[in-house]
């Protein structure tokens, strides 16, 4: 059986939007440095990064960065509709999705060669909530993540072959300077002055207790105000304590010991840059990879779901007999206005160890074989949970999919940051195609979809069986 | 040019004694041309401030009318002529009087008034059987100085032909009101509507109307709306266009080549309470229209809705409330170019017993009951006539086993058993669309036959005659139950299709899925309860109803976009058959179909079958129907 997909093809991971924003410092275009700048639009920083969790929600909060994002995204211009929901979204989450790529921007090309995991890139896992901090109960990953740099945004990358582990806090820094990374004109790379400061073991404000104590002697101070363009006096004294508390927080999460047991030491961090995982369970999807459906029958679809998965909260939708948050469609019947030939008779299941390469997976097991040449959707809710009651969350592209704001603009371009212009029109073409659905006044009442529980939405046509 | 009625499109299959003799009323017509209960007509012409400079504008408006004359309920307790001893609302004669005391309040300001309606002006009460002959409710709207109404969907309960019936008696009584109709087209093959279509080219309906009040002008149009053609089978050959895009076309039109300073759109669409609905779609999606008087959910408006530029209002139903919109009004300075409308103050009048109705008006109220008194005559009976008494209230709630619904069901099965003895049916239902009133004790607990006439006061037959038809067919257990699912759907069906039973119990669990909510049926026999299989197609059991409401068995399939469906059958449990010609005969001793009136079941059913304990005459109706009876059981509706 071949698979044709609605809402296909992301051949890129997701990237979290928008880092933190801490002032860039005075960077030298000479030699090439891993930049750390936060004052630009958007921002020239590593990312995803933990600097935008909020300690006190554990939720990720666009509002630490100095955007925060509205309740209402038509209240505000500064971000496009589409991107404004999409962080709407990140929002309700207590960490990056785990389909993410992970980047450290640089200000020039850099030798893709010297990019080298477990060396010159390192990478270090551990449980965040784990007494004794992150090196004492991490490990370094020194296989299976591809790094390599990306000519188009200028960054080193790394890429897991999966998704993250869920939950987990990753560590990553790169080395640079004599023994570390090169550019492509074989030349050291450096890391910018706020890495530089960051790496201080002193506090930066000179024993400030606050922005307008800061001595203009104050050594911390004095890079800040070297900025280009310059800060004024008191935007540079904000910003020396922005960075003092980004400081302390890569100490207090431990970002400098995981470098240390991976063998990097402090001087030579070129950048260093940390972001968790979030806890909750997800559905796999990410079109152009294996995250996707399997068919492993004519009438059987198989789901992978990446954490575990109470199976007693599995059930499938069958209209006007059950409710189940395992909704399938007979999307070509639906449209034809027939929903009675909409909703196939079907179950599904919860299966703890499928094989393959699944980690988890929901079954799907219709009465019938899939009509042939029919587009078949697939509908999960959050209403799955995992066994500590925690709600599956969605993957990015279901939740690019159930977005009621287009994802290119009138000139065919991506709105949503991390996503390029090819993925997004592919993407668009899904969420438009699902978006009659929502507006179907049965649809949501009676199956109880709504774009905001959904956590999965995929779509394909069946051919015949040989 | 308008032609004259009733010209030989008889049905003689109908024999229509006894109450075709409603038809051939004695002289009435006009009999409220002569009120004046309504004031002077709104300033109107040239004469106003130079265009740029703000206007003050008042506009009066009322929606739903449905043929309330009199106040209620119940009538006997209405006394217009003396305010502040009866707890009835409505009445011509105090929105007359209200109507009167706003405008000349105005008047004395110096700000101009206009007085819009937005259409189920027809459709009950008593009055809708003079409509033919005296069109009573657009003559006092006359009287009462409208400028505008527009066409609802319970105009076109009468059929095009038979609306236009009752056009051409208003045309003949005076009515000069412009009826505005702006999305409705015209079959081009099919001639049950050129009566109606002639009056279009003659006038009486028109696309657009154009104003100069003070020193506005103004555009009106009118609509009516997608749900309010949805239930309406008989405007066929009609149709509609969407009203977004009849708008749309009507806004471009008066503002580009009539050059209004003001656009109004009177729409049978509705808004409810929340401000949601049809018409506060339409504004979204249509700039450019000022105001949308609206009308079809008999809803009311505390304060208006504003969605952009666009102020909406709407005033209840049955004359209960008169809306009193005050705006000021700066023209673009530009011809055609959008004013700027300021919202000065709203007030959504309650007419109550705190108005003195307009002592005129109430003459040419009573004098269309004696019409109808002349009419009745014959029967033995008359408007005021005392039809049953009650000790307490025959209430109708919403979505909910209604008192006054297990009456006319009873009625309806009982009366249509009486004439079918050999095969009688065991189910009687209506929907709650239909019934359009519950049954008041008030303070003597006396009903007139107007009162009990306003319960089932909707449709015609095709015998012309006003009131849906009883009609009988059968149905299986799984179609019993997909009907009767709609109900167990708050989520995504009306009210108006929740179904009151008879001969019928069921339970309804509404935590299973959507269409999935009806969990027991059990038919009410003489021994006792007998539960149907729910999956059970191989039986069927006789139903009788309206042909309203047989008509709207397709509604089943596409409200549920074919999760369900509903197929009447003949009575080998087979043979599809179409409900809504099976009539029930009111007289089988003849050979002609003569089409029994739900009205005429119910009225037979009060003065016939109900007890009548102390002898005097009347009969009770028995303390039972006071409350629910656990013929449906399980409904929740979350707020």
């Amino acid at each position: 059986m071949k698979r044709r997909r609605l809402a296909v093809a992301l051949a890129a991971g997701f990237v979290a939007a928008a880092g933190a924003c801490t002032p860039d410092v005075g960077s030298s275009r000479i030699p090439t440095a891993m930049q750390f700048d936060l004052t630009t639009a958007p921002p020239r920083a590593p990312q995803p990064t933990a600097l935008i969790v909020n300690p006190q929600t554990g939720l990720i909060d666009f509002s630490l960065a100095g955007t925060p994002i509205p309740a209402d995204c038509s209240t505000q211009t500064a971000l496009t509709p589409a991107q404004c929901q999409f962080d709407q979204w990140l929002q309700t989450l207590d960490g990056f999705p785990s389909l993410t790529t992970a980047s450290a921007p640089a200000s020039g090309p850099l030798d893709r060669t010297t990019l080298t995991l477990g060396t010159n890139v390192d990478v270090f896992a551990c449980d965040p909530k784990a007494a004794g901090g992150c090196a004492a109960n991490g490990a370094p990953v020194t296989s299976g993540l591809a790094v390599d740099f990306d000519p188009t945004s200028n960054s080193l990358t790394v890429t897991p072959p999966g998704p993250w582990t869920l939950g987990e806090l990753y560590w990553m820094g790169v080395r640079g300077y004599a023994n570390g990374i090169r550019d492509t004109a074989g030349a050291p790379v450096v890391g910018s002055p706020t890495m530089a400061l960051l790496r201080e073991d002193s506090p930066l404000t000179c024993g400030a207790t606050d922005p307008s104590q800061v001595k203009p002697d104050c050594a911390g101070y004095q890079v800040v105000a070297q900025g280009n363009p310059m800060p004024t006096p008191t935007a540079a004294a904000m910003q020396l304590f922005q960075l003092e508390a980004i400081r302390l927080a890569y100490l207090g999460g431990g970002g400098f010991d995981a470098m240390t047991a991976s063998g990097l030491p402090k001087d030579e961090l070129a950048v260093l840059w940390g972001f968790p995982i979030h806890t909750n369970s997800v559905p796999l999807l990410l079109p152009g990879t294996a995250a996707v459906p399997v068919v492993p029958a004519a009438n059987q679809i198989v789901v992978g779901v990446q954490g575990p998965v109470d199976a007693a909260t599995v059930s499938a939708f069958v209209a006007k007999v059950q409710s189940g948050p395992v909704v399938v469609m007979d999307l070509t019947a639906a449209a034809a206005g027939d929903l009675d030939a909409g909703f196939p008779p079907l179950g599904a299941a919860y299966l703890p160890t499928p094989g393959a390469a699944l980690p988890g997976a929901i079954a799907i097991q219709f009465a019938a074989p899939f009509p042939a040449g029919h587009e078949i959707g697939l509908f999960f809710t959050n209403a799955i949970h995992s066994p500590d009651g925690a709600p599956l969350v969605a993957s990015p592209v279901s939740v690019l999919l159930r977005l009621t704001a287009p994802l290119v603009d009138s000139a065919g371009h991506s709105t949503v940051s991390g996503v390029g212009d090819t993925d997004a029109a592919v993407l668009e073409a899904g969420r438009q195609a699902l978006a009659p659905l929502f507006d179907n006044p049965i649809f949501t009442p009676l199956t109880g979809v709504t774009r905001a529980n959904l956590v999965y939405c995929y779509a394909f046509v069946p051919t015949v069986m040989p | 040019m308008l032609e004259p009625r009733c010209r030989g499109r008889g049905r003689p299959r109908h024999s229509h004694r006894g109450w075709r003799s409603l038809l051939a009323l004695a002289a009435i017509g006009g009999a409220a041309c002569g009120s004046s209960g309504g004031a002077s007509k709104p300033d109107a012409g040239d004469g106003g401030p130079p265009p740029g400079t703000p206007q003050k504008l008042l506009i009066l408006h009322t929606n739903d009318i449905h043929s309330h004359l009199m106040g209620f309920a119940p009538e006997i307790d209405y006394t217009p002529a003396t305010p502040n001893d009866d707890a009835t609302v409505g009445g011509m004669a105090r929105l007359a009087a209200a109507i009167g005391s706003a405008k000349m309040s105005a008047t004395a300001a110096g700000t101009p008034v206009l007085l819009l309606d937005a259409g189920d002006f027809m459709m009950g009460t008593l009055f809708e059987l003079l409509a033919t002959q005296a069109s009573p409710e657009l003559a006092m709207m006359q009287a009462l100085g409208y400028d505008a109404t527009t066409i609802g969907n319970h105009e076109l309960d009468w059929t095009p032909h038979g609306l236009a019936g009752i056009l051409q008696a208003a045309v003949a009584n005076g009515v000069t009101i412009p009826i505005l109709s702006s999305n409705m087209n015209f079959s081009a093959t099919d001639p049950a509507d050129d009566e109606l279509e002639m009056l279009a080219q003659g006038g009486v309906i028109q696309p657009k109307l154009i104003k100069t009040v003070g020193g506005l002008k103004v555009g009106f149009f009118g609509l009516i709306g997608a749900n309010a053609v949805q239930v309406t089978p008989q405007a066929a050959p009609l149709t509609f266009d969407p009203i977004a895009v009849a708008a749309a076309r009507m806004v471009k039109e008066l503002r580009e080549t009539d050059q209004v300073d003001l656009v109004i759109a009177l729409s049978h669409s509705g808004i409810d309470h929340t401000g949601q609905g049809e018409d506060a779609v339409l504004a979204a999606q249509v700039p450019g229209i000022d105001v949308i008087i609206s009308g079809h959910t008999h809803d009311t408006l505390a304060q208006p809705a504003q969605v952009g530029n666009t102020l909406i209002v709407t005033a209840g139903a049955y004359t209960a409330y008169l809306g009193e919109l005050a705006l000021t009004v700066t023209p673009s300075g530009t011809p055609g170019g959008q004013a700027s409308v300021a919202l000065d103050g709203y007030t959504l009048l309650p007419i109550d017993d705190a108005i003195p109705g307009d002592p005129t008006t109430q003459a040419g109220v009573d004098q269309y009951i004696a019409g109808l008194d002349t009419a009745l005559g014959p029967e033995g009976l008359a408007y005021k006539a005392v039809v049953a008494t009650t000790a307490a209230d025959l209430t109708l709630p919403a979505r909910g086993e209604a008192p006054v619904g297990n009456l006319v069901t009873d009625a309806y099965r009982t009366i249509t058993a009486a004439l079918q003895p050999t095969d009688p049916p065991v189910i009687a239902v209506d929907a709650d669309g239909a019934l359009r009133a519950p049954i008041l004790a008030g303070k003597t607990g006396t009903i007139w036959l107007a009162d009990l006439f306003r319960v089932t006061p909707l449709g015609i037959g095709p015998d012309q005659i006003p009131g849906y038809s009883l009609v009988t067919f059968y149905l299986n257990a799984t179609d019993i139950r997909n009907g009767l699912e709609l109900g167990g759907a708050p989520e995504v069906v009306p009210n108006d299709f929740f179904l009151q039973i008879s001969g019928l119990k069921v339970s309804y669990d509404m935590t299973k899925p959507l269409f999935g909510r009806v969990s027991s049926l059990a038919l009410e026999t003489s021994t006792g309860e007998q539960p149907l299989d729910l999956t059970d197609t191989t039986t069927c059991y006789k139903v009788v109803t309206t042909n309203y409401v047989a008509g709207l068995l397709g509604a089943v399939q596409s409200l549920t976009q074919n999760l369900l469906s509903v197929t009447a059958k003949d009575s080998d449990c087979l043979t599809p058959v179409d409900p809504t010609t099976r009539f029930v005969d009111a007289d089988p001793t003849t050979p002609a179909v003569e089409e029994l009136k739900h009205w005429q079941a119910v009225l037979k059913y009060v003065t016939t079958a109900l007890p009548d304990t102390n002898g005097d005459g009347v009969h009770e109706i028995p303390a039972a129907y006071a409350a629910p009876q656990g013929r449906i059981a399980g409904i929740v509706v979350q707020p």
